[in-house]
């Protein structure tokens, strides 16, 4: 499970600032022993800089968001640096070291955001998988975003007013002290997650869907 | 202790003992599960026994049933444990003293040829005739075969016709089955001298088979059940340090330890065992620490990066000097890879000038980014260079995650390596409140009732039941394992297979809560599983 904090909402072109993600053990839904990653990311602040570089501008709003300033993100190791060691981080979770074996990328709103940016780094950094031309650090078939579940579950209640993850923290009722620090919205994704796969596990072993259409009550 | 032996002296009760208990890991035909299973089962006291035994646990005898659909391996089975509801029978009394030996099942292909001679008067030529026809199941032959055979009986007139018809398709149902007996029989002594091994020079027998699983087919699982078995008669094989790096499994001397053999660790390549062992030979490496090790080893030997990696993952370098958790040497080493090779170089040179620092940091700082005396060259890298060797010492100074190494994580990366967590096993990261049973217990039958057991699961073996209430279900066979060794006679039947099968699966850690059968005393019926 994990979270990028970024220099503005455009996947494609924003830089990292942040990087966090925790290894969740999959029968036990805890966080495994060192399974805790989390660095900064050094950007280019300077808007001529980046789009040189081939990155959209730095965002105010984006910088108000996460509470960081200009200076503070312009330092840190390079992201090349970074994610040499994410990598690391994620081969030591998979057991075979094979692309099958390898863990399932989980986060808030990663199908449309995070991975994008897993894409990017693995196509500069590696590893990328040639055949498919993505990302070949996380399961390539499966992700677990939570947003869709979320919305899933929330499509037919009026109260729920909003799909940001600062609404369902108040939704939620967690705290807001560290939000949009990398880490923390990591921990909240991941509570959240696991407060959803519990519920589902129970259910699975209730509501058989096996057959369910074999006695032709169809909807549509 | 028998010192000196006879060759042909095959009446060593210990040995005969250590088959008959299904000690049989690495005894020459016997050292599978069916073999253990039936060397229980028949328990063999001698040579005699013993080839009827390595005969019948053969695929095609195993399948051959009698009219009641045992098999005919359970045949000899119940008939040789004298039980009531299997009377030793014979088609006819002339064939008593023939097929004696193996309690009136056709076990030897020898036994047919004997009965063709005795009851229809074959000679050598005719009897090997008919083995010929039977083995190879040529119609037309077994036609002219049979055509002589009921002549040759009628003629001797040891048995009617009707008899003799009877016998010879028996003779030809048992082709599917009978073995040769003098192949039988040199197994036999093989497998007995194995066991002799076994029994006398256990740590020397683990220690030479450990060096020959290569060669088995799934090297993996060999070494994996032999240091188990091993693991079960307290015989432990350590995993390689600095103090003891050697090329094969060795027995170290006086004591009952083996060391785990660098060339047996998956990724290490004959190269670098060729390497090491020359290293060794000129140098004692005992005191070394991590940053030692890393220059004169690993950077100086020219060890590949695959071989590095398996290496400090099984804590190959760790030793007196050195108890840096695997974590942070990998962590290390995968840094000291994103220097360039002049800058690793530049550091390897001045590793004898003091300059090296006790980590792979302080070196950096010093040689890399310009703390040079003044005796010395100055070499200090530069440019757009610079910023990223800063970093890589901002991420050796502030590592992006904990470095620190987890019960989990060495077993495994153990496993991953050296087929087996030697160190700890996953399941001693669990804080156990219940009192609980270990695998050993329930190998070595100390156990009945009820027990609890906290497990890894090795393996998953799901079927579909044949027989009981509701057929077609599935239930699981599994083989776990625990700090204590591994078992794999572990039965979820369908019921309690429906209700946790979620839990089941291969590499999980469970509590598995059951019992053992007052019958089976070494399998494990499972009643409830909870995830650990």
């Amino acid at each position: 499970m994990f979270d990028f904090e970024t220099t503005g909402k455009n996947p494609y072109g924003c830089q990292p600032t942040q990087i966090a993600a925790v290894a969740l053990h999959p029968r036990t839904l805890k966080i495994k022993d060192g399974g805790v990653f989390e660095s900064k990311m050094r950007c280019i602040v300077d808007d001529e800089k980046a789009i040189a570089a081939g990155f959209d501008p730095v965002e105010e709003k984006a910088l108000e968001i996460t509470g960081k300033t200009r200076e503070e993100i312009a330092t840190g190791p390079l992201p090349k640096t970074v994610w040499k060691k994410f990598t690391e981080f994620v081969n030591k979770h998979n057991y075979k070291g094979t692309s099958w074996y390898a863990p399932i990328a989980a986060g808030y709103n990663i199908n449309g955001f995070d991975m994008v940016i897993v894409n990017r780094l693995c196509k500069s950094y590696g590893p990328i998988n040639k055949s498919r031309g993505c990302q070949d650090l996380f399961n390539n078939i499966h992700t677990m975003d939570l947003m869709p579940t979320l919305y899933s579950w929330f499509e037919d209640n009026s109260d729920v007013k909003g799909y940001s993850m600062d609404y369902f923290r108040d939704y939620f009722g967690m705290p807001k002290d560290n939000a949009h620090d990398a880490l923390q919205d990591v921990k909240d994704t991941a509570n959240i997650l696991i407060k959803f796969l519990k519920l589902q596990r129970t259910l699975s072993k209730k509501i058989v869907f096996e057959k369910a259409f074999a006695n032709g009550n169809f909807y549509v | 202790m028998i010192n000196t032996f006879d060759i042909n002296n095959f009446e060593d009760e210990a040995v005969w003992d250590l088959i008959c208990n299904g000690d049989t890991k690495g005894i020459f035909q016997l050292e599978s599960n069916l073999g253990r299973h039936w060397a229980k089962q028949t328990k063999p006291r001698s040579i005699k026994d013993l080839s009827a035994l390595v005969s019948l646990i053969r695929p095609g005898t195993l399948l051959a049933k009698d009219i009641t659909g045992k098999s005919m391996t359970q045949v000899y089975a119940d008939r040789k444990a004298a039980k009531s509801d299997s009377p030793v029978e014979y088609l006819h009394s002339s064939l008593e003293p023939i097929l004696k030996e193996t309690y009136g099942v056709l076990v030897y292909q020898e036994q047919s040829m004997l009965i063709a001679q005795r009851l229809a008067g074959f000679n050598l030529k005719e009897a090997d005739g008919l083995r010929k026809a039977i083995g190879k199941k040529k119609a037309d032959l077994m036609a002219k075969v049979k055509k002589s055979f009921l002549a040759g009986a009628e003629k001797e007139g040891i048995v009617t016709r009707e008899i003799a018809d009877e016998i010879f398709s028996w003779i030809e149902k048992s082709s599917r089955y009978a073995f040769n007996k003098s192949h039988a029989v040199s197994y036999a002594i093989n497998a007995y001298w194995s066991a002799y091994c076994k029994c006398y020079r256990r740590q020397q027998f683990y220690e030479t088979y450990l060096n020959k699983s290569d060669k088995k087919q799934k090297p993996d699982i060999e070494k994996k059940q032999l240091m188990s078995d091993a693991r079960m008669s307290d015989i432990n094989v350590l995993p390689p340090r600095l103090r003891y790096l050697k090329t094969n499994f060795t027995l170290i001397q006086n004591s009952s330890s083996i060391i785990y053999g660098l060339r047996h660790i998956k990724g290490v390549s004959v190269k670098t065992c060729k390497n090491i062992e020359q290293y060794l030979a000129d140098f004692n490496v005992v005191n070394y620490d991590w940053m030692d090790s890393l220059i004169k080893m690993i950077h100086t030997l020219n060890i590949d990066k695959r071989s590095a990696i398996a290496m400090i993952s099984v804590g190959a370098f760790n030793g007196v000097n050195n108890r840096l958790s695997r974590e942070q040497m990998l962590y290390e080493y995968n840094s000291w890879k994103q220097l360039t090779k002049t800058e690793q170089e530049w550091i390897s040179m001045n590793h004898h000038s003091g300059l090296i620092g006790k980590s792979l940091s302080e070196s950096i700082e010093n040689i890399l980014l310009g703390l040079t005396p003044e005796n010395t060259k100055p070499k200090k890298v530069s440019g757009r260079r610079d910023v990223t060797v800063k970093d890589i010492k901002y991420s050796l100074d502030n590592p992006f995650y904990s470095l620190d190494d987890s019960v989990v994580g060495i077993a495994s990366l153990e496993e991953k390596y050296l087929s087996y967590a030697l160190t700890c096993s996953k399941v001693d990261a669990i804080n156990l409140q219940n009192s609980i049973n270990m695998c050993k217990d329930i190998a070595n039958s100390t156990i009945i009732g009820k027990a609890i057991i906290a497990v890894e699961i090795e393996r998953l073996k799901i079927v579909k039941t044949k027989k009981g209430k509701n057929p077609g279900q599935s239930m699981a066979f599994l083989t776990v394992e625990d700090g204590s060794g591994s078992i794999d006679s572990v039965i979820v039947f369908p019921d309690c297979f429906a209700e946790f099968k979620n839990s089941l699966t291969e590499q999980n850690t469970v509590m598995l809560h059951g019992e053992v059968p007052a019958k089976d005393r070494s399998s494990f019926i499972v009643n409830k599983v909870t995830q650990i």
